[in-house]
């Protein structure tokens, strides 16, 4: 790739355009590490069983209208489903069961494990507050509201996947 | 107590500031200022363009551009996979530009984000510095969208992540000529081509990740550095790009806390390319203190 003069050329061009030419580019710079909108079709044929099942129920979950528990409930917005489903990106694994995921009163998703004895329960309030609540009925327990450090929602999930 | 408490706060803030190494001719091309914040369903498209109005006098100028994801730094996880799939209701609402007349200042606004920044247009263009402009114009425009998302009821954006991004443009002058010389430049790379000595090294691609802790060793963010080898395209002639991104959480949601990252994130840019790059070109760029 290296001896590639287009490849090696290509980021440069997008800064002289911007530093240069008459017409500025998009900034290479902030190109996300995420692709949108869709994976290339050789990958579809990847997409792990749970993330099709999670994408299509919270894409359900974000088009739920106001008030619909008939109590006052919020909408879940679309930016609550993004981190949910990041969130699940990141943390599941091959042998990790499906989560439940539920929609809140306040407007936010929870992604419930109840299964092999433990019950993990991550409430999502933004992308940097999960209220996160772990009960292994074999001895650990645990409330947390967790920010940039996932650790131990790593080892909750490491316990539940391994089980 | 709290007086005393913010006074030690700007005594840190002034000697953090004035340690930091500075170049008088530094080979910047571009530094912006980004906040990404919790979506606001509330700030539609049709605000999007209203927004316009409260910079157009001096942004007269719009573009259109998809928005960025949301990129949030974490530890305890491995890397985000590349290719994820996104919700998307009908059209997202696009990223706009708002350029000013010279096209060297870019204010870039989205659904849950605001990035200023800064870039050289012509060689002879002086980085106007970060604490003279580059931050005091961001904490100016940002208030001023905050204004005017209070004003239309749309409520107040909450700071998820903050990123500084410096772009270093070096070009071949008397510390180097070819790519295989970036040891001249950039000295952490001498180690490595010294390993490789009668190979014919020809240049390097590096990406380097720091964590970025606060003095109690609590995660704040990363430092993301990555070093290209580029051609201008005017004339071919080679060069080494250099681009480091501070980025994390904001220690508050609101403005001082962004701002606070920001002195944060570019005290560790400017450390880190220092520390990087080699005392002959320091003499280039004209080194002027610490």
């Amino acid at each position: 790739m290296l001896n590639d003069s287009l490849a090696v050329r290509e980021p440069i061009r997008g800064v002289q355009e911007e530093m240069m030419l008459d017409r500025p580019n998009l900034r290479e710079w902030h190109r996300p590490h995420i692709v949108r909108p869709t994976y290339a079709f050789e990958e579809l044929q990847t997409v792990p069983e749970w993330r099709a099942k999670a994408l299509e129920q919270i894409t359900k979950l974000t088009a739920l209208p106001q008030n619909w528990d008939s109590y006052g409930a919020l909408p879940v917005s679309e930016g609550i489903g993004n981190i949910a489903l990041q969130l699940l990106d990141l943390l599941m694994r091959a042998n990790t069961p499906s989560p439940s995921i539920v929609p809140t009163p306040g407007g936010h998703l929870q992604l419930e494990w109840h299964t092999k004895g433990i019950d993990l329960e991550i409430e999502i309030h933004s992308s940097l507050l999960l209220r996160v609540s772990f009960e292994d009925r074999s001895g650990e327990e645990w409330d947390k509201d967790l920010s940039s450090d996932l650790s131990d929602l790593t080892k909750a999930i490491t316990v539940l996947s391994n089980r | 107590m709290c007086r005393i408490t913010i006074i030690h706060y700007l005594l840190d803030r002034m000697v953090a500031d004035t340690a930091l190494p500075s170049f008088a001719d530094p080979p910047l091309s571009e530094v912006a200022l980004s906040v990404q914040f919790d979506p606001l369903p509330k700030l539609s498209v049709a605000l999007l363009g209203l927004a316009w109005a409260v910079f157009r006098r001096e942004f007269p100028t719009v573009q259109y551009h998809p928005p960025l994801d949301p990129i949030v730094e974490r530890t305890g996880v491995p890397p985000p996979p590349s290719g994820m799939q996104f919700l998307m209701s009908g059209y997202p609402p696009p990223r706009l530009w708002f350029l000013n007349i010279a096209e060297s200042e870019l204010i870039q606004l989205q659904q849950d984000r605001f990035v200023r920044n800064w870039r050289r247009i012509g060689r002879g263009d002086i980085y106007p510095r970060y604490e003279q402009h580059v931050r005091p114009s961001f904490d100016r425009d940002y208030r001023k969208f905050f204004e005017f998302l209070e004003a239309e009821g749309v409520g107040s954006p909450v700071a998820s992540q903050c990123e500084v991004t410096y772009v270093n443009t070096i070009e071949p002058g008397r510390g180097w000529k070819n790519h295989n010389e970036v040891g001249s430049v950039l000295k952490i790379l001498n180690p490595v081509i010294e390993e490789m000595h009668g190979l014919s090294f020809e240049d390097a691609t590096v990406a380097l990740r720091q964590r970025i802790e606060s003095q109690q060793g609590a995660f704040l963010g990363r430092l993301h550095i990555a070093i290209e080898p580029a051609y201008l395209r005017t004339d071919n002639s080679p060069i080494i790009k250099v681009s480091l991104t501070a980025r994390g959480n904001p220690q508050s949601p609101n403005i001082d806390g962004v701002l606070e990252f920001f002195d944060l994130g570019h005290r560790h840019i400017v450390n880190a390319f220092t520390a990087m790059t080699t005392d002959k070109m320091h003499k280039e760029w004209r080194r002027t203190s610490a």
